[in-house]
């Protein structure tokens, strides 16, 4: 029995002897050797490293993403149906065409003002008729008497005719004057971009580069619908 | 210097003595590598990455002996075989009706040389030879063999009695060629 176990087990020695297979044998054995002496002594690579510098980087920009989307400040957007705005004259002399038309502005004040004016507000029939442009100081003088409670910003002193001088006056706060847009006097109105019809839709105030485009008052008197693009520059 | 000293010196380190170790075993390792995966190419792989582990954890090895090295090594290879199969093949074979054992063809596997056995063994297909050299050749049994290839019993069992049965086929089918070969 262990001689048929031992002859058939002769092939299993075979198979371990190195001697048998010639085509077996390793060919460039120093080859194979620098290979894995070469694995051997590698550097370990710092892959823990990596991740870290990865996962920094990653944390830096959805730091960056979230101050840019949460300190996006809510501007105080002017309301067109209430305008606060501060009416300057300039001297008189050099402004003889836009003054030259009181009854014109008597009427847009008539029309923009309510009827139920609180004391000490602008009666439209003592307003003083212009018909000449010397008599303007007169006019304004007039007009300030008339107005006690409004705030009189002047570098001009009312006796110095000769030199008259820019004047800021103040309106009261409860008049209400309608403002006049460019869009109003002829302006061509400026096509809604993606971005003002996407405002019109939504509701929501944008600010683009230059411009600032106001959502739509609802209920108001002047709303037409549409959306106003004024320039930053603009005094209105 | 013989192997045991060698293994002191490889595992304080000595790239010398590392590369004598290589070279001492290489051949034997390679063949060991080959029985089990087909391509010469893969063997080679699987020879360097079983060496980079032996090396690697020498110095947790407790030196028994010169055949202790090279059960120890072998070991290594036949790990890093059956992890190369596994990555590429899956060894979740069907289990089947367990057949009737059939004797291994040995006398006839003595006839032929060294090369052919291994050409008949490398010929067959992946299961078959796995579950063949494992047994038939390492010497594990089929409990053994199902928990390393992660498969029921029976079907290491048939697995390798299929091998065998193709393993009689190739043979006679080598036979008749060779009798062909002598008529002419």
């Amino acid at each position: 029995m262990s001689m048929q176990d031992n002859s058939q087990n002769n092939w299993k020695i075979l198979l371990e002897d190195p001697q048998c297979f010639q085509d077996e044998i390793l060919n460039d054995k120093n080859e194979l050797w620098e290979r894995i002496h070469h694995k051997l002594h590698k550097k370990p690579q710092h892959k823990v490293l990596t991740w870290y510098w990865m996962a920094a980087c990653l944390l830096i920009i959805t730091i960056a993403l979230v101050a840019v989307f949460t300190t996006n400040e809510k501007k105080d957007y002017k309301v067109v149906s209430s305008p606060s705005f501060v009416k300057t004259l300039k001297p008189v002399g050099t402004q003889n065409s836009s003054i030259a038309t009181p009854k014109k502005s008597e009427n847009i004040l008539s029309q923009s003002t309510p009827k139920s004016h609180t004391a000490g507000s602008i009666e439209k029939n003592n307003l003083p008729e212009l018909k000449k442009s010397g008599e303007s100081k007169n006019i304004i003088d007039s007009i300030i008497s008339q107005l006690p409670q409004l705030a009189i910003t002047s570098t001009a002193t009312a006796n110095d005719s000769s030199t008259l001088k820019p004047m800021a006056i103040a309106p009261p706060s409860k008049k209400k004057l309608r403002v006049v847009h460019l869009n109003e006097i002829g302006q061509p109105v400026e096509e809604p971009t993606v971005n003002n019809r996407f405002a019109e839709k939504h509701g929501i105030g944008w600010r683009i580069i230059n411009a600032e485009i106001y959502n739509p008052v609802y209920g108001s008197s002047t709303n037409n619908g549409l959306l106003l693009i004024k320039p930053r520059t603009s005094s209105n | 210097m013989d192997i045991s000293e060698l293994t002191r010196e490889a595992k304080k380190g000595s790239a010398a003595a590392q590369k004598c170790l290589f070279d001492l075993l290489s051949d034997k390792m390679m063949l060991v590598c080959r029985r089990y995966v087909k391509s010469y190419e893969d063997s080679e792989e699987i020879l360097l990455d079983g060496f980079y582990k032996f090396f690697k954890n020498l110095s947790s090895f407790n030196y028994h002996g010169e055949a202790s090295v090279y059960a120890w090594l072998k070991k290594i290879m036949i790990n890093e075989c059956l992890m190369f199969l596994r990555s590429k093949h899956s060894f979740i074979i069907a289990t089947e009706q367990q057949p009737e054992e059939i004797p291994l063809p040995g006398d006839a596997l003595n006839k032929l040389s060294a090369s052919e056995i291994l050409n008949l063994i490398i010929e067959l297909p992946v299961g078959y030879r796995t579950v063949f050299n494992l047994h038939v050749i390492e010497g594990f049994t089929h409990k053994e063999i199902s928990r390393m290839l992660n498969i029921a019993e029976g079907t290491s069992k048939s697995q390798l009695n299929k091998a065998k049965l193709l393993l009689q086929k190739n043979l006679i089918k080598n036979d008749n060629e060779y009798a062909r070969q002598q008529s002419k």
